[in-house]
């Protein structure tokens, strides 16, 4: 079908969306791959609608939030229509006495913290690039920051979704209270799911009361092993940093650019961060800089307000500010107490790849992730599958978060991995016969 | 009914006293905690994946329906053979397998009990946070299959958010390993799509956890009030006010009465209701926390307030809450609980309302339950000797629970919809909400073979359960909630 055959049928279609062909396409792209038309729905009803459409015609479809995270996954196999949910960006419900909040899917995280500051509550899922990123994306694509070591991730704070789904239109689980085990909990399968199985229209969460008091501090170490050692002895036990993070020397140096914290040498940097009430972060800080000193770092500062607020944005929005973009961003994830071990297999690929990388780690969840700002492409599909078997060996894995173009799907952005690949074949055949979201960009070709 | 071949190959499996078919011994899997009754062809119990899934193939094979139980406890009938079929009983698979303390995570077989694990693990100063009523006798499978909650819920997350990984066995028989045990991983959460699906998806035969620091510092609050009304706008303005307790938890004068006299854990019987209020952590903030809390008791007409500092205080006070639901045989020979969740900001309006429901139907409510986030257990007191006595009782639990969803809650906050609630699915979901969770039995291919019938409305196929065929649950004095 011609793009504009596909335009006029949307538009008969779905009154009120706004659909762009030919040069309206402009910034609506895809792993570089441009769709033949795009569409922006007023309604979830038309998300659904849109949904019918394309499982009638055979369109490939792909959703887009903020376009914050595209990169993410393998480059579809087919692209016919990108719909885009930014229209979508209402406040549904907000209940600040009963702590839950219901959205849109296509509101950014940075209106919705600006609203829910308004009443001392927070949703704490501090994805990057908060300005455009949305829900909905942030969703699909389970991104996560920082905090997620307090807090978890997505999982932990949605409580009911609706999303339109290609074969049954839209649908909904979960609800609007805290506790709820009514219904198969569908959310989760939408929850990093990449928008493979259906698009996310609307999301119910729990909040969390704002803390009222916040302290940090960075410790500067002289090796990667003791501050790992630190940090394990930190997470082992009763204090609750918000946040703890460990920051290679090279990416250290770049957080810092233009601040008078300027890092020297090759040291590794631990970031903590407390939340809570004033009295326990106080204690807290004073707690962890002992450990931080005890366990030989030689510097520990205390953060200004200004200063933390700094350092976490910078780590969150990592690599992905248009600033400072990464080309090739790996995130191995491993057991907690094994994160040194995924950090030194991200120095080895940097060795085969004859380019050190920036490294960020959450020794609290098992996450390190290696950017990389030019990476040599020939050598990188060999790297990743070397990365690859060193992480299997402790059970851990790799997902390739950004590449340069044309690495993908020459590396799977995803890796083999595990027992139950069937199962989830079976369920994108079962939600999306026809294969009409996202094809090939998830998961084991899914 | 069952073939002569089934048992046989069950037998050859399993050995001869893993698998129960004489009646005089099933009659003791016939029920569960609710108040219906099922009639298994067959129990059995395995102690290994390969048997469970060795099991699996001989049913799917003769066309009988699996029955995955635990200790039996589940409050929504998920447990009972309604369409006849294998109870396939877990309860002798519960070694504790992994102990990994630096990441503090176990991996535990299905059968173990809830609170052993937390029991195994004290001396390294952890626990297990999900802590249903009936944690002494329910298992950690059990608690997979409902998603279980507990009083310590409110502010360290349900069952779902405690489980990382899954080693099931599937419908055809495969066994397959789901999640990250511990690790961050791509793909699908199938970990958080089978908790909580209630049995009827897949069957776990390992299951790797979360565990707790224990924490620093533990107060629990016992707030008294001279009225219902005044103890639950006390519960939002907690929550209002921006404290998330670890348990908040309201019990009424009824169950005072009933649990006093029988446990002596200190609550006065002439209140209204207690609010059991507690708070954990660093002892700055439990300091803290625990006088400002106080304050807002008393703000909201608490009068008076008490703190209990040592462990036996505290367990004295929390052996009243959980051990309220036994002491109800004091007062009535059965009872009929619910679980419908309210948002908390209409606990007041609710509650009195569950009342009056009560009164129009002449039956004493008791209630008990996790106010802090709003999922309500009124207990329905009654004598099933009474002809037409349980019929009546279902009826005024589906006005309670009609109430509940009216006010934009859920029919179930952590008991599971099972056999006893799913007719009143479509309250709160549509029939595409239904279809699109339909669908996860089919890409499982579950259904006929696992649970059927259980979760979501009757179709074509299940077996009448109708009010003529419920029986009452006879008490028992440790019968736990």
């Amino acid at each position: 079908m011609s793009a504009a055959a596909i335009a006029n049928l949307l538009s008969e279609t779905l009154p009120h969306a706004q659909v762009l062909s030919g040069a309206g396409l402009d910034g609506y792209e895809l792993a570089g791959a441009r769709p033949l038309a795009a569409v922006r729905p007023a309604t979830a009803a038309e998300v659904a609608d849109t949904l019918r459409l394309a499982g009638q015609q055979g369109w490939a479809v792909s959703p887009v939030g903020g376009g914050t995270m595209l990169d993410l996954g393998n480059p579809p196999s087919r692209l016919d229509l990108l719909i885009d949910l930014s229209a979508l960006n209402a406040v549904v419900d907000y209940q600040p006495d009963d702590l839950t909040l219901t959205v849109q899917a296509g509101i950014t995280l940075a209106r919705l913290d600006a609203l829910l500051a308004e009443h001392s509550q927070v949703l704490p899922l501090d994805v990057p690039l908060p300005e455009r990123a949305t829900i909905g994306g942030a969703l699909a694509c389970d991104a996560a920051g920082p905090l997620s070591l307090r807090y978890g991730t997505a999982r932990d704070l949605v409580i009911g979704m609706q999303a339109a789904l290609p074969r049954h239109g839209l649908a909904r689980s979960g609800g609007k209270v805290v506790k709820n085990v009514a219904g198969y909990d569908l959310a989760k399968l939408h929850i990093g799911g990449l928008g493979t199985l259906g698009i996310i229209t609307e999301v119910t969460f729990k909040l969390w009361p704002a803390a009222p008091g916040h302290g940090s501090l960075v410790a500067s170490f002289d090796s990667l092993t003791e501050a790992h050692a630190v940090a394990q002895q930190i997470l082992a036990g009763q204090l609750f940093p918000a946040a703890l993070e460990l920051v290679g020397p090279r990416a250290g140096a770049a957080l810092a650019a233009g601040s008078r914290a300027e890092p020297e040498g090759e040291q590794w940097l631990l970031a903590v961060r407390f939340m809570g009430t004033f009295a326990a972060v106080q204690r807290q800080t004073r707690d962890v800089m002992t450990l931080c000193t005890q366990g030989a770092a030689p510097v520990v500062t205390a953060l200004e307000p200004e200063q933390r607020t700094r350092l976490f944005d910078g780590i969150r929005d990592y690599g992905r500010a248009a600033e400072r973009t990464a080309a090739l961003i790996l995130r191995a994830s491993v057991l907690p107490a094994q994160t040194a071990q995924a950090i030194a297999v991200l120095d080895r690929t940097g060795i085969r790849l004859a380019a050190a990388p920036e490294i960020l780690a959450r020794p609290g969840r098992g996450t390190a992730r290696g950017y990389w700002r030019e990476p040599a492409p020939a050598e990188a599909v060999r790297a990743v599958g070397s990365a690859r078997a060193e992480l299997a060996k402790l059970g851990g894995n790799l997902v390739v978060e950004r590449a340069p173009a044309g690495l993908l799907p020459a590396i799977d952005a995803w890796g083999p991995d595990g027992s139950d690949l069937g199962l989830m074949r079976r369920l994108k055949q079962a939600y999306d016969p026809d294969g009409v979201l996202n094809p090939g960009r998830f998961v084991h070709g899914i | 009914m069952i073939s002569r071949r089934t048992v046989n190959d069950l037998q050859k499996l399993l050995g001869k006293a893993n698998v129960i078919t004489d009646p005089g011994d099933l009659i003791a899997f016939e029920y569960d905690g609710t108040i219906d009754r099922g009639w298994p062809s067959a129990v059995v119990f395995p102690t290994t994946a390969e048997q469970v899934s060795g099991v699996v193939k001989i049913a799917a094979r003769d066309g009988l329906p699996i029955v995955p139980r635990g200790a039996g406890t589940g409050l929504s009938g998920g447990a009972l053979a309604t369409e006849g079929g294998i109870v396939l009983v877990m309860t002798r698979m519960k070694r504790i397998l992994e102990l990994d303390l630096e990441n503090r995570i176990a991996v535990v077989e299905p059968g173990l009990v809830n609170l052993e694990l937390s029991k195994a693990v004290a001396k390294h100063g952890l626990y297990y946070a999900p802590d249903p009523s009936s944690q002494k006798a329910c298992t950690i499978g059990g608690n997979v299959a409902e998603n279980s909650g507990g009083p310590h819920c409110l502010l360290y997350g349900v069952t779902t958010n405690h489980v990382l990984g899954l080693e099931l066995v599937l419908a055809d028989g495969e066994i397959v390993r789901v999640g990250g045990w511990g690790r961050e991983r791509p793909g699908y959460d199938l970990t958080g799509i089978v908790v909580g699906s209630e049995g009827t998806l897949a069957i776990a035969t390992r299951i790797c956890v979360r565990l707790l620091r224990e924490q620093e510092s533990v107060r629990t609050l016992l707030a008294i009030f001279d009225s219902v009304n005044a103890a639950s706008s006390t519960v939002s303005a907690v929550i209002r006010r921006g404290y998330v307790p670890a348990a908040l938890e309201m019990i009424d004068r009824v169950c005072i009465k009933a649990v006093e006299p029988v446990l002596h854990c200190g609550f006065p019987l002439d209140a209204e209701a207690v609010l059991l209020i507690e708070v954990d952590g660093l002892n700055e903030f439990v300091d803290a926390a625990a006088s400002e809390i106080e304050n807002l008791c008393s703000e909201f007409g608490a009068r008076e307030v008490r703190q209990a500092t040592t462990k036996a205080e505290r367990e004295k006070l929390w052996a009243g809450r959980k051990g309220a639901f036994g002491a109800f045989g004091s007062l009535f020979p059965n009872y009929y609980i619910l679980d419908g969740v309210v948002p908390r900001t209409q606990l007041m309006r609710i509650v009195d309302e569950i009342y009056a429901i009560g009164e129009r139907y002449g039956f004493t409510v008791a209630n008990v339950f996790h106010a802090g986030d709003g999922n309500l257990h009124p207990n329905i007191l009654f004598d099933e000797r009474v002809p037409g006595a349980t019929e009546k009782v279902l009826e005024a639990g589906g006005e309670i629970l009609r109430l509940c969803t009216a006010a934009g809650g859920s029919l179930s906050g952590e008991h599971g919809i099972g056999l006893e609630k799913r007719e009143y699915m479509p309250l709160t979901f549509s029939p595409a909400d239904l279809a699109a969770m339909a669908t996860l039995k089919a890409a499982f291919r579950s259904e006929p073979l696992l649970n059927p019938c259980k979760a979501f409305p009757a179709h074509a196929g299940c077996g009448e359960v109708g009010a003529g065929s419920h029986k009452a649950q006879p008490l028992a004095a440790d019968y736990y909630v």
